[in-house]
């Protein structure tokens, strides 16, 4: 055996393989280590890089709601009232009367016609006829400007007015709107949008509209409460 | 002193042999010298990284802490932006608002001895009849309308009420 390896590894072999073994060792480890550190260290890059985009889009966040807390936060109560998520008609009768009553018009009928629902949206809305009477068209002019100012959203769709000797007759429709609140908020690792200029223009133009005036009832003393309201 | 070889000639390496074992010797140096240069490369990406990964995950923590605590703030901004969306597209799409304008600047160019008799206003356009005593007022009004900046005007009927003793107009006017 020993005469055998003698003979097979010969001293130019000898003096060869030891070299030659280090090499194959040292590229085996290196492609080992290619293969194996690699795709951890692209998979730990791109980890990386995801990261660092949660952390901005959570930063931009975070920003987006520290300008709007300081900001706009009032403007919710503005934007319910004016579109809110019940049908707003007693609002809107209330706005009619109060506004028909200081532009010195006769409130003399009204109807509310049925809820209508697109398809493609979720605004409801209703249309209201309203009747008047005047000694002039001027103040039913200014009446249907400032019903374009009103809180909750109110539109003019139709006017008709005739004069029928002294008397102004005039019957407007009116549409009032409303819509069901958001329900749910985006992930939080969803960018959040910030108010656009316009959307700003949109909220200075219906803060400015006129609010429907409510009226808080206090709670009755309890003594005073009738004990039989038959009797 | 000389050198003296006691070993069979036969046991003793070539000359190439020796030459090539040498160049094999520097080029395995060289390897494991670059492999022990990208292995601590490696090595020091994999722990930078981790590294920067848990830091980048404490800060989304303590930012996400922060943006639970404005929960209440982020209704509201989502309220107003779904209100807002929808009160633009109901004002864009339309309504009698600008009609009643129309309806406002015919009344402040109506002279005294006129008067309107019918309005019918809808989004697209305003219907306004007007009576008049005079022919001569009439057409001073009829300029005016003309020279105020109305895209269309239709002169939808002309008639003279005999009964009434004067000209009634009806004017159809769109934006």
């Amino acid at each position: 055996m020993f005469r055998l390896s003698k003979k097979l590894l010969s001293p130019d072999l000898k003096v060869l393989i030891i070299p030659s073994l280090v090499i194959v060792c040292v590229v085996f480890l290196f492609l080992t280590l290619i293969k194996m550190g690699y795709p951890r260290i692209t998979t730990l890059l791109s980890q990386l890089e995801e990261s660092g985009k949660i952390e901005r889009t959570l930063e931009e966040r975070l920003n987006v709601l520290k300008e709007f807390n300081t900001g706009l936060s009032k403007s919710s109560d503005i934007s319910f009232i004016v579109l809110p998520d019940k049908n707003p008609g007693t609002w809107t009768l209330s706005q009619i009367k109060e506004l028909s009553l200081s532009n010195s018009l006769l409130f003399t009928d009204t109807e509310f016609k049925k809820v209508i629902t697109a398809s493609d949206s979720a605004v409801r809305k209703m249309d209201i006829t309203a009747d008047f009477e005047s000694g002039s068209i001027s103040p039913v002019v200014e009446f249907l400007l400032g019903m374009g100012e009103v809180a909750p959203l109110t539109t003019i769709e139709e006017v008709e007015i005739e004069r029928d000797k002294e008397v102004i007759n005039s019957k407007v429709k009116f549409t009032i709107y409303w819509a069901a609140l958001p329900t749910t908020l985006p992930s939080l690792t969803q960018p959040l949008k910030q108010l656009s200029i316009t959307d700003q223009e949109t909220l200075t133009k219906i803060d400015s509209y006129k609010k429907p005036q409510f009226t808080v009832l206090p709670p009755q003393p309890a003594e005073s409460l009738r004990v039989n309201p038959f009797n | 002193m000389r050198d003296i070889n006691l070993l069979p000639q036969e046991l003793k390496p070539k000359g190439y042999a020796i030459k090539l074992s040498r160049s094999l010797r520097k080029i395995g140096v060289v390897f494991l010298v670059v492999f022990l240069i990208v292995s601590i490369f490696a090595a020091g990406s994999f722990a930078i990284l981790s590294i920067r990964i848990r830091d980048s995950n404490n800060r989304q923590s303590k930012l996400k802490t922060e943006i639970r605590a404005q929960e209440q703030t982020e209704q509201k901004l989502i309220l107003v932006q779904d209100r807002i969306s929808k009160v633009t597209s109901i004002l864009s799409s339309g309504d009698s608002r600008e009609e009643v304008g129309v309806l406002k600047d015919v009344i402040s160019i109506l002279p005294p001895e006129m008067a309107i008799t019918k309005v019918n206003l809808t989004d697209s356009k305003a219907e306004i009849t007007v009576f008049a005593t005079s022919s001569l007022y009439l057409t001073r009004f009829l300029a005016q309308v003309i020279n105020s900046n109305y895209q269309n005007i239709e002169l939808v009927s002309f008639s003279y009420r005999d009964a009434l003793g004067g000209y009634e107009v009806e004017l159809g006017i769109m934006l």
